[in-house]
């Protein structure tokens, strides 16, 4: 059962009670809100992801809440929680859903130990998935985005989780947010990809939140195995330049985006130096979607 | 006062002996399980702890075994190398670099 599934005064009634169980990929999410507004955004942007089966161990449970004593009236806050504790301090209230999304993903990052956590985008394609492992401003989400609404698969904009047992790419394809020029890009390559509201003055600038194709979000719970390793990097001109790279250096930029790589040891030390011998690595450089994609097809269509 | 490269000895520490290795070619990268380290070493290092292994040595005879193994002629620029090599091997706790005066006290 989906989001879609419930009426949508039944999700607000849920969410400002005992929340709304949604499932994330591997993880099972509860998220309430007293926000009224924000139940309207939850409801539109997640209606096609699956509700977390009934009795299901919950992962998280978040909520954002209005801030309590003055700031709940005056220039108005909210706050982000997770099982009843707040990590961060409190946002400007219309930022209430870049606050929900950047919290989800914290509670992934301190508490999903369990996988090797790479900061990378992944996308897959007939049973092939590509990684980009990158750090924040090389443009990975951006051309994430135009490559799920070009015929891949989203498995993740931010988080490359490694399964240690067989070194497979776990999928949580969340809503992923663009940032400041990254929207308008991505509204002109694809002008009926699902689009959010902006949100103004952020601690990142402006965000928008892309709602995945829903072939990605019903397919969540197929894991993908890597075979291409791509380090990307937008670069404001030039043509497109996609170059070999050799598994060592492959390795290092890797293991050093790893979220989690010291915490596991050993066991990181040996699944990225499996992907990496198992995967063509290569540098990326673009200044044009359209470009980057035809160079990405061409690479993948051509491997066997 | 300076100790000459013939009086410090090289010896392996027993961590050394546990390490997981990966040959990609042009680096090596090292799994330390003492430390949960990852270290990315070049040729040099890999030479100098696989020399190492067999036994212990002096950094002047090491310096003129790893010129005769690479075919190296400049020995200046070997020696700088391989001093900050072993340098570097001691800070990660991999070898023990002894003068001949410690040893004998």
């Amino acid at each position: 059962m989906t989001v879609r599934e419930l009426a949508e005064q039944h999700v607000a009634k849920l969410l400002a009670t005992k929340g709304i169980a949604v499932q994330l990929g591997p993880f099972a999410v509860r998220i309430q809100s007293d926000l009224g507004w924000l139940t309207s955004l939850i409801y539109s942007l997640y209606s096609p992801y699956p509700l977390a089966p009934a009795g299901a161990f919950i992962d998280f449970h978040v909520a954002v809440t209005r801030a309590r004593g003055l700031r709940r009236w005056m220039r108005p806050q909210v706050q982000f929680c997770v099982d009843g504790y707040s990590p961060f301090v409190p946002y400007v209230a219309e930022h209430a859903l870049p606050a929900l999304e950047w919290g989800i993903n914290w509670c992934m990052a301190t508490r999903s130990h369990h996988l090797l956590m790479l900061h990378a985008a992944g996308v897959e394609r007939n049973g092939h998935a590509i990684l980009f492992p990158a750090w924040p401003g090389h443009g990975k989400s951006t051309l994430c985005t135009a490559l799920i609404h070009s015929g891949w698969r989203l498995l993740s904009d931010e988080f490359g989780l490694v399964r240690p047992d067989d070194g497979m790419l776990v999928p949580v394809p969340r809503l992923i947010p663009l940032k400041n020029e990254s929207i308008e890009v991505i509204r002109r390559f694809r002008p009926d990809a699902r689009i959010g509201p902006s949100f103004l003055k952020t601690r990142k600038g402006t965000v928008a939140h892309v709602q995945p194709p829903e072939d990605s979000i019903r397919r969540a719970q197929e894991p993908a195995q890597p075979r291409w390793l791509i380090f990307p990097r937008w670069v404001p001109s030039g043509s497109v330049t996609l170059e070999p790279l050799s598994k060592g250096q492959a390795f290092v930029m890797t293991a050093t985006n790893a979220f989690n790589y010291e915490v596991l040891g050993e066991t990181s030390f040996r699944l990225v130096t499996e992907m990496v011998r198992s995967s063509d690595c290569y540098t990326l450089r673009y200044s044009d979607l359209d470009q980057a994609i035809d160079a990405i097809d061409r690479l993948t269509s051509l491997s066997p | 006062m300076q100790v000459s490269n013939d009086r410090v000895c090289m010896s392996l520490s027993p961590p050394a002996h546990d390490l997981v290795w990966e040959d990609w070619g042009d680096i090596y990268t090292v799994y330390q399980r003492s430390s949960a380290e990852t270290h990315v070493f070049n040729e040099t290092t890999a030479f100098v702890l696989n020399e190492l292994l067999a036994n212990a040595t002096t950094l002047n005879r090491l310096i003129d075994v790893t010129m005769e193994a690479m075919g190296l002629k400049e020995s200046e620029l070997v020696a700088r190398d391989l001093t900050w090599a072993a340098k570097r091997l001691e800070e990660l706790g991999l070898i023990e670099l002894r003068s001949e005066a410690a040893l004998g006290s």
